[in-house]
């Protein structure tokens, strides 16, 4: 039994993990699924051209996409909750986060990017939408009840109703309010704690 | 410049972002004082309700600030809390209720050293999983099948009648966003609808009670001497969602005496860490609760933070 020292050294989740770990796949096989996973979406992208980098935009693409799903699925099957595993997660996450705050800025600066200028709100919805709600994931618990924390769901829902209003006029001109305000309020809610403290 | 000049940013901005990631997560741990402060805890103040930093200074003999150190920190991270009185108390690890569903539980229990506390999540059923993630998982598929096949996305986009001013891969982005979104605002519904309802307590003298419809007040009883048997069921799909769970969950059937004499079988569902309820049941039926001290300094490092079974991941 180590030394309580070193246990809280590791952080309670290490704790965590120990009374989990009867409920998990072992850590062995949570490293051959990752594995098989970078290798399966490796795969997919050679079989759909976009690891040969020849045409523009593969390179982001392939970077996106493997930043995105590892972003998603890293903490879905890696259970082992030591503060080591959760730094990696949170470097995925930061790494997803940047490349597509990367590919966006690129989009509006660069005109000849492919990407339609429309489009640009929604990668900025997706961004702030897709970014809180793996961070609330990742960090559940940061997510409490304080003003703080109603502040910044405020504002990431102010954000994410002004781009994604802004894409559904090009859709659904005249009706777009409306339905941007069903899905920031369904965003909104979805960021709330919800569970008891 | 043109947008193929500065691809290469991209890549470079995600190593960054991994950089960045690991280095805001980095965090000193190492406390002096917090294994003894916590082995005075487990030891002489586990099944008290409270205690005090002068109890806990008298007995280790460290520097006042040091136990003040390893108090405070052991208090933020939720293991102990701190009563309006001023005084120190655990925060049971077992204890998945909310504030005001574990003071009601002290109050129809007479105030008993309260064990185990979950809610039930009745509505985790197979139907109710292919509704919630059936949406993600359909805005996925929906997304894939319009993105890699041609007609489709021709089909897609000629229903939109907005080919030429909307990206369609960035539009089926949006409709994974929306079946994500969608799938985490239901999740939380289900965590309120099961909240306060169907919760399940365990006593070291009032046994199990628990609630037997909604808005009930533990109208369910099993004591102690009536419990027979008892076996913990986790079912194929609990175990292949429990892989990937927040919170792993199982059933609990307990056998108590025959029904002419007090009581059925009764099952509880979808229960969260049901080998360690088990391992209470046992304990209490044995009227020993040698597992819990046994496992004590571990149980209490063990964040103490509420979790409902929700189906979340």
């Amino acid at each position: 039994m180590p030394g309580g020292d070193q246990l809280v050294e590791e952080g309670t989740e290490a704790i965590i993990e120990d009374m989990g770990k009867g409920y998990r796949f072992r850590p062995l096989m949570q490293a051959v699924l990752m594995i098989i996973i970078v290798f399966v979406i490796s795969f997919i992208l050679f079989l759909t051209g976009f690891l040969d980098f020849k045409d523009q935009g593969d390179l982001t693409i392939t970077t996106l996409i493997l930043c995105w799903i590892l972003a998603f699925l890293f903490p879905l099957i890696v259970k082992s909750k030591t503060h080591r595993i959760h730094q990696i997660s949170m470097g995925i996450y930061f790494a997803a986060i940047l490349a597509l705050t990367g590919t966006i800025l690129l989009a509006i600066f660069e005109g000849d990017s492919g990407i339609e200028k429309t489009s640009i709100p929604l990668l900025i919805a997706f961004l702030v939408g897709i970014g809180t709600q793996l961070f609330e994931h990742l960090n559940p618990e940061l997510i409490k009840r304080t003003a703080r924390i109603y502040l910044g769901i405020f504002a990431s829902a102010v954000v994410f109703f002004i781009c994604v209003w802004l894409y559904m006029e090009n859709i659904l001109p005249g009706f777009g309010i409306w339905l941007s305000i069903v899905i920031t309020a369904l965003f909104a809610y979805a960021l709330l704690p919800e569970k008891p403290k | 410049m043109t947008y193929a000049e500065w691809e290469w940013i991209i890549p470079v901005l995600s190593i960054i972002g991994f950089v960045v990631g690991i280095l805001v997560t980095w965090r000193q741990y190492k406390i002096p004082g917090i294994g003894d402060v916590i082995d005075a805890i487990t030891t002489y103040y586990l099944d008290e309700q409270k205690f005090t930093f002068q109890k806990i200074s008298a007995d280790l003999k460290l520097p006042d600030p040091v136990v003040k150190h390893a108090l405070k920190e052991l208090e933020r991270r939720d293991v102990i809390y701190r009563t309006k009185s001023g005084w120190f108390a655990m925060n049971d690890p077992l204890i998945f209720l909310s504030e005001k569903d574990m003071i009601r539980a002290k109050r129809l229990t007479k105030g008993d050293n309260l064990i185990y506390g979950a809610y039930q999540n009745p509505f985790f059923s197979h139907s109710e999983l292919l509704l919630v993630y059936g949406i993600f998982i359909g805005t996925i598929i929906f997304g894939l099948v319009c993105g890699f096949i041609e007609p489709a996305r021709t089909w897609l986009l000629s229903m939109l009648g907005t080919a030429n001013i909307i990206d369609g891969a960035i539009f089926l982005l949006f409709i994974i966003m929306v079946g994500m979104i969608t799938t985490d605002a239901l999740e939380n519904l289900i965590s309120i609808w099961s909240r306060e309802r169907y919760s399940v307590i365990i006593g070291e003298m009032s046994g199990i009670s628990y609630d037997t419809s909604y808005s009930d007040e533990y109208s369910g009883r099993i004591g102690r001497g009536m419990i027979r048997r008892a076996d913990l069921q986790i079912t194929p799909i609990q175990k292949f969602m429990n892989y990937f769970m927040r919170v792993p969950i199982g059933d609990i059937r307990i056998c108590c005496v025959a029904k002419k004499d007090g009581g059925p079988e009764v099952e509880f569902k979808n229960l969260p860490f049901p080998r360690e309820m088990f391992y209470v049941i046992r304990s209490i039926q044995l009227k020993s609760l040698g597992w819990r001290k046994r496992h004590a300094r571990t149980l209490m490092l063990w964040r103490a933070r509420g979790a409902i079974p929700s189906i979340g991941f």
